[in-house]
């Protein structure tokens, strides 16, 4: 660790991924308004652990579905209002979710409180053509030498994930207002087949 | 001199963590009914920010509380009996559903009832008034949750009045609060002198304040009359409905189930026993901050003897006397003066009051300079600014407000002293008018807060409070068909309907 320089805690600038390349971003080809905005998934208030927290109730102490908190400028530059549609995307995938508009997040943040399920109120996104994205769907976490030492915590098997801790998973996303809210809810085009499709 | 005795509360917003446990519990236990969907009669607010319903602290809006005349007479703002009977049938001050929140639902059954579909099922919402689909939930009890919002939308709360808030919208100087509301029980209470059928009344014994769902006829007039917004109308019954302060818990000397249940412990119960005959010059005072002060005095001292023979002589039964020796509610709005009334300048009286919370000093530049007076921090430093909490808590007065703040501040320096030091430190005490004594009860019952400490409630005497042959035949307390015959007819959490009694058959 300490030939990394990582015996402590330690800052290090975001590494640039290429996830939100002119490729990507088409709004840009397109010129239409958006914003390019650091993607955290901070820990939500009401979960501990796997805590399910997406029952009535606490949906409706808050705002009844998966939302996204930013900055009162980034909205203004992405010309947003509060509660707006939004679509937040990069090269690992897209999520949907409406905007919650505050003054306590800082210019060039998007928060997404972790664990809101999909299976509530969520829309399908116009990038993927398939339901949504959670908080996880334009992440995915990059593995560095450092997390192959020891047998510790911070890199060990659990079921259905192997990886590290939300920090590592530090991403850039490209945010804009949804044109049109397609709901998915349509019955299937062909037959029923059985066969799962591959994954987003 | 009559002295009567009321179950008040505090709540210490220095503590509260916002986490919405005393709504949740309040909602499961009283309002899963049909009806009242949208009613919170406890809600946690987002401050600043307009609140549950929106903007229900601007009386120009909503003409709730009393106003004094020139002549020194209250009326309530919304009027006196003729305006109100004017307006019965098309009330201007009231608010209506879309100033709550149109409740939801979710499709859950969709989750696993749907067709086959190419993408899976997700469950949307549905209005819970109408039953129709909702394309966007546009609101809720709880919408402004930690600053959700623009800025320019919150600041419409009405405690920014006088304060130039323009600077707090910037995120460098943002400050949040939160406020759990809930019904005030106020010794001059507004909804139950609008109330057309007279249907709201105080009970004398412990000041907890009720509609009685027999006489209650659906005018409604007591929801405009509410500064507070805390009586809601149930569409189902057709009857309006509040907080109980869960008069049946209280009653067998429990705390309510929002304080029962309050994660942060900021809830305290106590007795207060206050002098009846005051009320009305109380409520009167000509300037709106002579109100706070107004209403202290119409407490009364437990320990003085001639309150202790007085309220004996008015039947204060002798436990009551000795929980108010004991009350924390007491010993937090006399003792100490740092719990205040919420709004005193809406002129009811309220008896839920709040201890203001502390806050950070105001930014990371200040922190090596602050403005230290007597090696104390300057309160009026502090990130929530002091007119702020004025406006809600004393009608803007700033003084009881920075010298509860100081005293708090005080607590923390004095213990830090003790525990870090070893040190007693009498100076620290004695520079905010205190004892180290009074600093050290203050930090057991505010900072340690037991449960035993917490609650101070003494059971009611109901061989004083109800006549026996009043309630013969009646079906008392029940959650359903209690008493009934087997019929299964709708159920009340507020006493079952009068069953058909049939006297007993002389069978020979």
């Amino acid at each position: 660790m300490r030939a990394f320089g990582e015996g402590f805690v330690s800052y290090r600038p975001p590494v640039d991924l290429k996830t939100i390349t002119k490729a990507v971003n088409n709004d840009a080809a397109e010129g239409s308004p958006h914003v390019v905005l650091n993607f955290i998934t901070p820990h939500q208030k009401w979960g501990i652990h796997s805590t399910y927290t997406d029952n009535l109730l606490m949906l409706t102490l808050n705002r009844g579905g998966p939302v996204v908190w930013m900055s009162e400028v980034d909205a203004k530059t992405a010309g947003l209002v509060d509660n707006d549609w939004v679509e937040a995307y990069n090269i690992n995938g897209a999520l949907t979710a409406r905007v919650v508009v505050s003054q306590r997040i800082k210019q060039g943040t998007l928060f997404m409180y972790h664990a809101q399920e999909k299976i509530v109120n969520t829309p399908g996104s116009e990038k993927t053509g398939h339901r949504g994205g959670i908080h996880n769907s334009v992440t995915r976490a990059t593995l560095k030498p450092t997390h192959m030492i020891g047998g510790y915590a911070q890199l060990s098997y659990g079921f259905n994930y192997y990886g590290t801790v939300g920090s590592n998973r530090d991403e850039f996303v490209i945010v804009r207002k949804m044109k049109k809210i397609d709901w998915l809810d349509t019955p299937a085009s062909g037959p029923a087949t059985g066969k799962v499709e591959a994954a987003e | 001199m009559r002295v009567r005795a009321q179950i008040g509360k505090v709540l210490n917003l220095d503590k509260c963590i916002g986490c919405h446990t005393c709504s949740v519990t309040c909602k499961n236990v009283w309002t899963t009914r049909e009806g009242v969907e949208y009613a919170w009669f406890n809600n946690v607010e987002t401050k600043p920010g307009t609140g549950y319903p929106t903007d229900w602290e601007n009386q120009k809006r909503w003409n709730g509380g009393w106003v004094r005349s020139a002549s020194g007479k209250l009326h309530p703002k919304q009027g006196s009996k003729w305006r109100i009977l004017a307006n019965i049938f098309a009330n201007p001050s009231m608010p209506e559903i879309d100033d709550y929140y149109e409740p939801f639902d979710f499709d859950y059954d969709h989750l696993k009832s749907a067709p086959d579909m190419d993408h899976f099922p997700t469950a949307r919402p549905r209005s819970k008034i109408t039953g129709e689909r909702m394309e966007k939930i546009e609101k809720g009890p709880n919408w402004e949750e930690i600053l959700g919002g623009e800025f320019s939308k919150r600041s419409q709360d009405y405690n920014f009045e006088d304060v130039q808030k323009e600077i707090y919208g910037e995120y460098e100087n943002t400050f949040m609060m939160y406020l759990p509301r809930l019904c005030e029980h106020c010794l001059n209470p507004t909804c139950s002198a609008s109330c057309p059928s007279g249907a709201i009344y105080k009970r004398e014994e412990d000041g907890i304040v009720l509609i009685d769902q027999e006489k209650c006829r659906g005018w409604r007039m007591c929801i405009s009359g509410c500064p507070y917004k805390k009586v809601y109308y149930n569409w189902d019954t057709g009857k309006s409905e509040k907080c109980t302060f869960c008069y049946p818990r209280i009653e067998s000397g429990q705390p309510t189930v929002c304080s029962e249940t309050c994660v942060g412990r900021i809830r305290y119960l106590g007795v207060i026993l206050y002098d009846a005959d005051k009320i009305e010059a109380a409520a009167s005072a000509e300037r709106e901050t002579d109100l706070y002060g107004a209403q202290l005095d119409v407490f009364l001292d437990p320990n003085d003897p001639e309150v202790i023979k007085a309220a004996r002589r008015d039947g204060i039964p002798e436990d009551w006397i000795e929980a108010a020796k004991i009350s924390p509610v007491w010993k937090m709005a006399m003792d100490w003066k740092v719990a205040f009334p919420l709004h005193p300048e809406y002129r009811t009286l309220p008896m839920v009051w709040y201890i203001p919370p502390l806050s950070p000093i105001q930014n990371a530049a200040q922190a090596g300079q602050i403005a230290m007076s007597d090696q104390m921090p300057d309160v009026r430093s502090l990130r929530i600014p002091v007119k702020y909490l004025a406006n809600m808590l004393t009608a803007g007065d700033e003084e009881p407000i920075v010298q509860a703040l100081e005293r708090m501040s005080a607590m923390r320096l004095y213990m830090r002293a003790l525990t870090v030091e070893g040190v007693r430190d009498e100076g620290i005490a004695a520079r905010v008018g205190m004892s180290g004594r009074m600093i050290e009860d203050m930090y057991k019952i505010m900072a340690i807060a037991d449960y035993e400490d917490r609650f101070a409630i003494p059971t009611a005497h109901r061989e004083q409070n109800e006549a026996g042959a009043d309630i013969r035949g009646g079906c008392g307390f029940t959650d359903g068909n209690g008493c009934s015959t087997g019929e299964t007819g709708k159920t009340t959490l507020f006493g079952g309907k009068k069953k058909s009694f049939a006297l007993p058959q002389e069978t020979f």
